[in-house]
């Protein structure tokens, strides 16, 4: 039995594995794309077909460029992109990731309470709370940030631009708890 | 109607008490946006919200002021070191030093005199540029169309440069969220996965919203503290007082170097898919390669090193607004919004821009004169203003601006699945932007899928195989390419350019001086690093 080269798995760091992941993932949406598209006439499945092709044989030609490009050593060569770049962050590792879970922590309770207590309720505690933790500004500045929150909720967007709320489900839990 | 005509109703409509306000609206939009870091996106993305329900002549003052004023780019850019989006990252390079010397309101004056002098020359560019492609675009039928707007994804995908594949996989997936939902030509539903919210396809706002705001906020809030602690700093060392006559006479000095650098801005910008990026680079390594004595001072202060950029960053504008509204093809991630949010109000890109819509048309070129003249004027009296508004603490400004974008993206459908939508797409944003996958690919995919699979259609069915013998197709084919090969071209050469700039300038920086002077690479232009391809991919 062959001992496994040790330097072998080195060459596939983390970053490279999570991108062939994605392409993996990309290739089944495209090929499941392409197979669906069978069930419609021609009309409709040519372009879902064309689309699903072009695809495909770019996320292949993706994979290959990784793998090409990490045998060769150039890995790690950044590349310049038509976009606006990630600004760099400072601080140790642990502690960046501490804080971007809890950006997105917090985003995801204010888009949740959002479904469970409505806006009126959700937008101005989270901004509330944003403001104490992360803004580090006194109790009663972020309050009134709070309400200027829900006034704008109020005057702008429900009474002038006649914004439709979702119903909150722990409202509706409630009047149905009351009404048993 | 005659091209008269058209300029007499634009003006018509322009100068009417409301859309005049709308576009002062839209230009203090531009300018609170230029003014925080990375917050221009997020703040023209607010706006889309309301795109459904507002007049379009207001809509278009809005989001002219909003969309082509960059002019206030430059503060966090020269007070802070920090880019305010793509653009004000070569007015780094100098604008910083001169604002660590003191001289902010210097710097600053000078580069607001030097963006409206761009902004002009970039409208005189649009009205010439516009009446050449409405003679042009009448010999254009559905195959022209298909391949122009398959050629606008591409293509902004091959100037990604090292990124081309990424671009494409991309746009195919943007494509493929495009085919979701009821198909118009045939009826069928696609990719529905039985949800009827997905009937009508997957809503523009909170994709916008995902892709590019929440990815902005979470790059600002996650670096955040290291603006505010330079923040204390700019504020301690500058005064803003300014000289005005001083920062005419300085750039009427210059005039020549304004004059030339507007041009490059207004040439790249009508180039599709260069970038306003490649525009202030080229600006910025054409003023050090011609001008006298610029290899020993740029770099460290020289303020015709604020002047080439800044001159290049309104002209584009003018530049880019043509193949957006010509064509469809927008050139940046600001014109990607800008015909999202045309695409809103009911307006479509192409030929009918240039013939029963050209009054509109000619609204976005009037529209800049003026957003131009109002922002420089804006900014010269709010400087103090802006300077503390790009001081404010990610903290704060983060969470007030998600749940802006929260409430945008919800009001596309009233639904929450609007807000899923918004936070997948949020998630891939962030993805994207931190492994350097292009964003502009996807979103000017979705735009124009639903107009792909139309001509697309349109031309099979017209013309078949033979829509490849219609010379018109074949010569935009060849202008295509050779606009590719150009834009690679000039992207490459901007590269190596930037990347020999800064190698000298962090070599010849001036004995002494901070770390940060010495390399430009710092900061928000860490990112230039990555366009000099000099650095590894130490992202953190």
């Amino acid at each position: 039995m062959n001992t496994p080269d040790r330097s072998a798995p080195k060459r596939f760091d983390k970053a490279l594995m999570g991108e062939i992941g994605l392409c993996v993932f990309l290739l089944v949406v495209f090929g499941l794309m392409f197979i669906s598209s069978y069930d419609w006439e021609i009309e409709a499945a040519l372009f879902p077909r064309l689309i699903s092709g072009l695809g495909m044989g770019s996320v292949l030609a993706y994979v290959a460029q990784l793998i090409w490009r990490n045998f060769k050593g150039q890995g790690g060569r950044s590349q310049r992109i038509l976009d606006i770049p990630w600004a760099k962050v400072t601080g140790d590792s642990g502690s960046v990731k501490r804080a971007a879970f809890g950006i997105i922590a917090w985003a995801m309770a204010f888009w949740l309470g959002i479904v469970l207590v409505g806006f009126h309720v959700a937008a101005p505690l989270y901004l509330y709370c944003q403001m104490v933790i992360y803004g580090e500004v006194k109790k009663w500045i972020a309050a009134l940030g709070a309400v200027v929150c829900l006034l704008i909720i109020i005057f702008v967007y429900d009474r002038l631009a006649e914004t439709t709320w979702n119903d909150p489900l722990l409202f509706d839990l409630v009047k149905e708890l009351f009404s048993i | 109607m005659s091209i008269f005509d058209a300029y007499a109703q634009a003006a018509s409509m322009l100068f009417q008490p409301l859309p005049m306000l709308a576009l002062l609206f839209g230009v203090v939009v531009a300018m609170i946006g230029g003014a925080i870091p990375g917050g221009s996106l997020p703040v023209l993305i607010i706006l889309l919200g309301f795109a459904y329900h507002i007049d379009p002549v207001i809509g278009i003052a809005i989001v002219v002021g909003g969309a082509v004023t960059n002019t206030a780019d430059s503060v966090p850019a020269i007070l802070l070191g920090v880019p305010g989006g793509a653009t004000g990252q070569a007015t780094i390079l100098d604008g910083y030093p001169l604002a660590r010397k003191g001289e902010a309101s210097r710097a600053l004056a000078v580069s607001y005199l030097s963006s409206l002098t761009g902004g002009l020359i970039g409208a005189v560019g649009f009205f010439f540029a516009i009446m050449a492609a409405k003679d042009i675009i009448r010999v254009f039928g559905s195959p022209e169309f298909f391949m122009l707007a398959m050629l606008g994804i591409t293509m902004v995908a091959i100037v990604s440069s090292g990124a081309v594949l990424k671009g494409l996989v991309g746009a195919s997936v943007a494509l493929a969220i495009t085919l979701i939902g009821f198909d118009n030509i045939t009826g069928t539903l696609r990719y529905t996965f039985e949800i009827e919210y997905f009937w009508d396809g997957v809503p523009l706002i909170p994709v916008l919203v995902g892709l590019f705001a929440l990815p902005e906020m979470f790059n600002l809030m996650l670096s955040g503290k290291s603006v505010s602690e330079q923040a204390d700093a700019a504020m301690k060392r500058n005064k803003f007082e300014f000289k005005y006559m001083d920062a005419v006479r300085e750039v009427f000095h210059h005039r020549w170097l304004v004059f030339r650098c507007s041009i490059i801005g207004l040439v790249v910008g009508l180039m599709p898919g260069v970038g306003t990026v490649a525009a202030h680079w080229l600006a910025y390594t054409h003023a050090y390669q011609s001008e006298k004595g610029a290899k020993e001072t740029f770099g460290t202060g020289d303020i015709r090193g604020v002047i080439a950029p800044d001159a290049a960053n309104n002209a584009i504008d003018g530049g880019q607004i043509v193949p957006t509204l010509a064509v469809g093809i927008p050139g940046s991630s600001h014109q990607a919004i800008l015909l999202a949010f045309l695409v809103l109000m009911g307006f479509v890109p192409g030929p009918e821009m240039l013939n029963a819509n050209l009054h509109i048309t000619l609204l976005f070129g009037i529209g800049i004169v003026v957003a131009n003249v109002l922002a420089t004027g804006m900014a010269f009296y709010c400087t103090p203003w802006l300077a503390r508004i790009s001081f404010i603490r990610p903290g704060i400004l983060v969470p007030c601006i998600i749940v802006v974008v929260t409430l945008s993206a919800f009001r596309a459908n009233m639904s929450v699945i609007d807000l899923a939508i918004m936070a997948i797409f949020g998630m891939l944003g962030v993805f994207m932007k931190i492994y350097g996958w292009p964003r502009p690919p996807v979103i000017i995919a979705i735009v124009l899928g639903q107009q792909l699979n139309q001509y697309f259609w349109l031309s099979i069915n017209a013309y078949g195989w033979r829509m490849f013998e219609r010379p018109q197709m074949l010569i935009i084919m060849a202008i295509c390419v050779a606009v590719i090969w150009l834009s690679i071209r000039v992207q490459r050469s901007t590269s190596q350019t930037v990347a020999a700039a800064l190698v000298e300038a962090a070599a010849e920086g001036p004995a002494g001086a901070p770390d940060d002077i010495k390399n430009p690479c710092r900061a928000g232009v860490e990112s230039q690093g990555q366009e000099a391809e000099e650095k590894g991919g130490s992202r953190t």
